[in-house]
């Protein structure tokens, strides 16, 4: 299901307002957390079969932005952007079931939420499409603190659990063009949640919702979130810290994760650690020569100079330019 | 596990090397850490000895003082010492007399600090130190530190050192081995066996002795080797003597014996002495006393301190290893050292004072040599004076006495120059008086000669033309011719040259001619007829009446001539002579008057001369009793260092360990390590596709990053940080700006570790140029800090003196 139908298919079923894209200045000024009744759904054995359910679109409009999160973006002319960029390439060039990507790794603190917020922040300055990255790591969800979320009512797990609609759980950073659907803290039996009918109907919403889904879990070896996850969405990704996975571990986990059915499609390396000099680097075509200083798509030198001086300077650096964003702030969504 | 054709390359152990690079670096610096504590601290300790000698005196304005601040003698000393000690082929003898000199100090020390103990190796028995050269198969133990091997001609006694050969030397730097060798070979290529006794040493003429107490105490039993029956003897004759000693002539000996008996014990004295020079030896011996001498030669400096002040640096290596008789605790190791320093101040002083007394001597008796020149000299012209005086003296008296002589013998009075010849000294002016005299008489003689001359050639012409004369008187009175004869005498001179122009042009028998001829005689015919006055050959043939008396007069006047011309020559001959003497009496006069001058000048050299030497021998008398002190400040009694003869190969083999051992250390925890590492691994061990490589970034290591910067607080208040919530309006921190930061953090420690691992090594690489030894001083040298010390080439030994005639010169 595409996001136009589901669209399509929200306009039909109820008048909720001018189209996001038609009339952004018939937005509202400040929005305001609205709950709505969820669809209960009707039973956990309906869950177990495999009936297509109808999925209650999400109201867009209702989800509380933001004009900017408080993470550190990452330069996007340096080499680790233009890794997360290869990444994204990679993964759309790879034909996925479901329009999503579930992050989990062996152990714990190998980089996960990391690599899972940058995929996403790599997705979104791409291009209009609605991106969103869920932190289903509920035992250690570190995203909204690396994001400086606002505070908000309700979260991931309000969500699951059904006491709020999704919409009131997202927030949208207009900068960053990013949907985020984090936990606001640490809940020692998220798997029970995760486990639920609710949750599958949320992440089909969530799937009918948006155009892209970067989701972050817990390690795959100490829990079975990822297990449980995994059938859900698109793929699964290991994430492989460098220098400390070992590589019994990561086979354990990726043998663990296949007997419950799921197949990792591919693996990153995260913390990677170039011993060797450039000029001693096999991989060297490979990283380095492209991202030489002052290269960059589309941009001159004076702002390679500025960059440079920026550490320099008392004033804050020039508002960053995002690369491959082919936008104009006219276009970017307004809700 | 799909398994791909993954193979190692250079590029993996590359990898492996950087990943692992500050285990290699903590590796190979913890094992040369180790080798260096062991060098040292765990090695046996090093003696160093230090002394000063400072020339001090109090007179600054003392000429003796002056000239040994200003010229420095004891760069001379010093350079003499060096040059004993550097010369190349008695190095070794040089060193030997060092440690004779140390011996025989060390002997003395004991003996006087230290009697119990002297008495104690006294009672040592006397075997000891020939045992091993006595007992067959025998592991040699001759003494702490002696280079003593086991014999191979074991079993066998040597002599070594006979009455006319000079082994002292050759035994003090030579193990026994080598000087059993050399003696086999100066006894004649073979080693021969003595089969009963050996000598140690040139000294040592104990055998002698020995085998003759053998002879007198025969020890009862049977004597298997010479060492029990020497040990039987002393021990019989010990006891004897201690009877002997309590009560005379208990012991056995009467007068004559006990006489003996002083010389027997004397020369087991003398072997006591032997004995404990081969203590003294066994410490000297050992290899370090080459390294020691090296030392000496090396660290003698010279250096003015303020104003009057010199001192002499000298140090010393001694060393010392764990031995029976001089362990750590024994004083007798500082004692050694200190001997040892004593030995060379007292050289040094030696030098000194020989050296200041070899220039006095010099340079009094160069002034002496002048002196005594010009004193011979001047004799020679005293003597020369006074002959002239004397005859002058004598001369005027005979002036004075000239008419008491002349009355006494009157024939003196006709020749007034009689004793001249007996003189011999005539004043110059009597003999021009003389010659004035002579020339006016030459004049009157010459006067008179000339006018007899004049009257004898008168008289001489006369007598040679009477006629002529007489035809002069005659025609003076002829009267003039009457004119008829005038004119026949015109017409012959006419007609005679007519006929001479006729004679010009035709012959005699032309007629013309015949006429004129003709004509002439009738002319001549005519003109004889008018003849009145006789002719010219009318008067010739008539004789001059006065021709006689001529003639006689002309006699008379020849004999006068003769007469006067003797008396002139005889003149002449006179005013010669006395010129002669008047020449001669000039250049006596002038030679006198020269050799008086001369005399002069002698008196007044000889005079300065005389005083030089006065002033020189009060100089030299008040240097030998001046009181130049000698100040040696020594510091002798620390062990400051150990030392490991080896360090640099055992640094270097450290660092060769530490380096396998790092390399082996760093493959076995990469062989144990299953991390994931590159990218290959993954291929290798997992088959997966490698979506991405995220490279290691600081975003990731935030929360680190905060921590430490909370804790260092270096930059100020932390509100970007604040985590939750965060203003919508608030500006995004600078993450490039807080990027940098965390970075320079983290490189600020790596470079930490890399500037102490930097340090280390150039450490470890100014320990092994040797610069942080403190002995050497090269750093203090280096930085200027500590005392400037002249090179030792630019130092050339002045003279070099032998140190083997000098042997018991040392003190």
């Amino acid at each position: 299901m595409s996001v136009d139908d589901a669209f399509r298919k929200l306009m039909q079923d109820g008048g909720l307002g001018p189209a996001p894209f038609a009339s952004p200045a018939a937005a509202p000024a400040a929005p305001q957390p609205v709950r709505v009744e969820a669809p209960v759904a009707e039973s956990d054995n309906a869950s177990l079969a495999p009936t297509k359910v109808k999925v209650k679109p999400i109201d867009l409009n209702r989800i509380t932005t933001v004009e900017r999160f408080a993470h550190h973006p990452i330069d996007s002319r340096s080499q680790i952007a233009e890794e997360y960029r290869i990444l994204r390439t990679r993964l759309q060039s790879m034909e996925l079931e479901k329009n999503s990507i579930l992050l989990t790794s062996c152990h714990h603190n190998e980089g996960k939420s990391n690599t899972a917020l940058n995929l996403a922040l790599s997705f979104s300055k791409r291009n209009k499409k609605k991106i969103l990255l869920v932190d289903f790591d509920l035992r250690r969800p570190r995203l909204h603190r690396m994001l400086g979320l606002p505070k908000v009512d309700y979260d991931v797990v309000s969500a699951l659990r059904g006491k709020c609609e999704p919409e009131d759980a997202i927030i949208f950073s207009r900068e960053d063009n990013l949907y985020v659907l984090a936990a606001k803290r640490e809940y020692a039996n998220g798997t029970d949640y995760l486990e639920s009918s609710k949750a599958r109907e949320l992440i089909e919403r969530l799937h009918a919702s948006f155009d892209f889904v970067v989701m972050d879990s817990c390690p795959c070896l100490s829990t079975s979130d990822p297990a449980i996850l995994g059938p859900l969405v698109g793929g699964v990704i290991m994430v492989i810290r460098c220098l400390k996975t070992q590589r019994e571990s990561i086979t354990h986990a990726i043998n663990s994760m296949n007997e419950v059915g799921v197949e990792v499609i591919g693996v990153i390396l995260t913390f990677m650690k170039y011993f060797l000099p450039n000029y001693l680097y096999r991989y060297q075509y490979y990283h380095g020569q492209y991202y030489a200083k002052g290269y960059g798509y589309g941009y001159g030198m004076a702002d390679v100079h500025e960059e440079d001086n920026g550490d320099e300077h008392d004033t804050p650096p020039p508002e960053e330019d995002y690369g491959g964003d082919d936008m104009s702030d006219d276009e970017r969504p307004i809700v | 596990m799909p398994s791909s054709s993954f193979q190692a390359t250079f590029f993996d152990y590359l990898r492996v090397i950087f990943h692992r690079i500050y285990w290699i670096i903590l590796l190979v610096f913890l094992s040369v850490f180790i080798a260096w504590v062991w060098v040292g601290h765990l090695t046996p300790k090093r003696y160093k000895s230090e002394m000063t000698i400072m020339v001090w005196s109090r007179d600054m304005d003392n000429p003796l003082v002056k000239r040994m601040v200003e010229q420095a003698p004891l760069k001379q000393v010093i350079d003499t010492i060096r040059s004993k000690l550097k010369v190349d082929k008695s190095l070794m003898s040089a060193a030997c007399n060092l440690r004779y000199a140390v011996k025989q100090e060390y002997i003395r020390e004991l003996e006087q600090k230290n009697p119990r103990e002297f008495a104690r190796l006294l009672e040592i028995p006397l075997y000891a130190h020939l045992a091993p050269f006595a007992d067959k198969g025998r592991d040699f133990a001759f003494g702490p530190g002696s280079t003593l091997e086991r014999i191979p001609m074991s079993g066998r006694l040597y002599e070594i050192g006979s009455e006319n050969v000079d082994l002292l030397g050759l035994a003090n730097c030579l193990d026994t081995q080598s000087l059993v060798r050399i003696a086999a070979g100066l006894k004649g290529g073979d080693a021969y066996d003595s089969g009963s006794n050996m000598i140690w040493d040139e000294e040592d003429k104990g055998n002698i002795y020995i085998k003759t107490l053998i002879e007198s105490f025969p020890v009862e039993g049977k004597v298997t080797t010479f060492r029990e029956a020497r040990k039987a003897a002393v021990e019989s004759l010990y006891k004897r003597l201690v009877v002997e000693a309590k009560t005379p002539g208990a012991g056995g000996f009467d007068a004559d014996a006990s006489r003996e008996l002083t010389k027997e014990i004397l020369a087991t004295n003398r072997l006591i002495q032997v004995k404990l020079r081969t203590v003294c030896y066994a410490f000297a011996m050992n290899d370090p006393l080459r390294y020691w001498v090296r030392k000496l030669k090396d660290g003698l400096k010279v250096s003015p301190i303020q104003g009057n002040l010199m001192s002499i640096e000298y140090e010393g290596y001694l060393y010392h290893t764990q031995r029976p008789y001089l362990t750590e605790d024994d004083p007798r190791t500082n004692l050694i050292s200190h001997i040892v320093l004593r030995v060379a101040y007292t050289m040094i002083e030696g030098e000194f004072r020989n050296t200041e007394r070899l220039q006095w001597d010099d340079t009094i008796s160069l002034v002496r040599q002048k002196r005594d020149a010009l004193s011979a000299e001047l004799d020679s012209i005293n003597k020369d004076l006074y002959d002239f005086e004397k005859l002058k003296e004598l001369q005027l008296s005979f002036i004075d006495r000239k008419p008491e002589v002349y009355e006494q013998n009157p024939k003196r009075s006709e020749d007034p120059y009689w004793a001249e010849d007996f003189l011999g000294l005539p004043q110059a002016s009597t003999h021009i008086e003389r010659i004035d005299e002579f020339t006016k008489k030459l004049q009157i003689i010459d006067q008179s000669i000339s006018r007899l001359e004049g009257q004898k050639k008168n008289l001489e012409q006369q007598i040679a033309n009477p006629q002529e004369r007489w035809i002069e008187i005659r025609q003076t009175v002829r009267k003039e011719d009457p004119p008829e004869v005038q004119a026949l005498r015109g017409q012959l001179v006419l007609k005679e040259l007519e006929l001479r122009k006729q004679l010009e042009r035709n012959t005699m028998q032309h007629p013309f001619v015949k006429n004129l001829e003709k004509e002439i005689k009738q002319i001549q015919a005519a003109l004889s007829r008018h003849n009145t006055s006789p002719t010219v050959e009318e008067i010739e043939r008539t004789e001059n009446p006065r021709v006689r008396e001529w003639k006689a007069s002309l006699n008379e006047t020849v004999n006068e001539l003769e007469s006067i011309r003797k008396e002139r020559a005889y003149v002449v001959k006179l005013i010669e002579q006395e010129n002669k003497k008047a020449v001669d009496a000039m250049a006596k006069q002038r030679e006198y008057q020269d050799k008086h001058r001369r005399q002069g000048d002698l008196r007044k050299k000889l005079t300065e001369a005389e005083r030089e030497m006065e002033l020189l021998l009060e100089k030299r008398k008040m240097s030998q009793s001046f009181e130049v002190t000698f100040e040696k400040y020594t510091d002798a009694f620390k062990p400051l260092m150990h030392h490991t003869p080896q360090e640099k190969l055992v640094l270097a083999m450290a660092l060769l360990i530490g380096m396998v051992s790092a390399a082996g250390a760093v493959f076995l925890m990469e062989y144990t390590d299953h991390s994931v590492k590159t990218v290959d691994d993954v291929k290798r061990y997992l088959g997966l596709p490698v979506l991405g490589t995220i490279p290691e970034f600081d975003f990731a290591d935030r929360e680190t990053g905060e921590r430490i910067l909370k804790k260092l607080s270096l930059f100020g208040s932390r509100r970007r940080f604040e985590i939750f919530p965060v203003p919508i309006d608030e500006k995004t921190p600078e993450p490039a700006h807080m990027r940098s930061k965390m970075r320079s953090i983290k490189k600020w420690k790596q470079n930490l570790i890399l500037a102490f691992c930097l340090l280390l090594l150039v450490g470890v690489i100014l320990w092994l140029m040797g610069y942080l030894d403190p002995y050497a001083g090269k750093l203090k040298r280096m930085l200027g800090v500590g005392p400037k010390t002249e090179s030792v080439e630019n130092m050339k030994p002045e003279s070099t003196v032998d140190m083997d005639k000098k042997t018991g010169d040392v003190k």
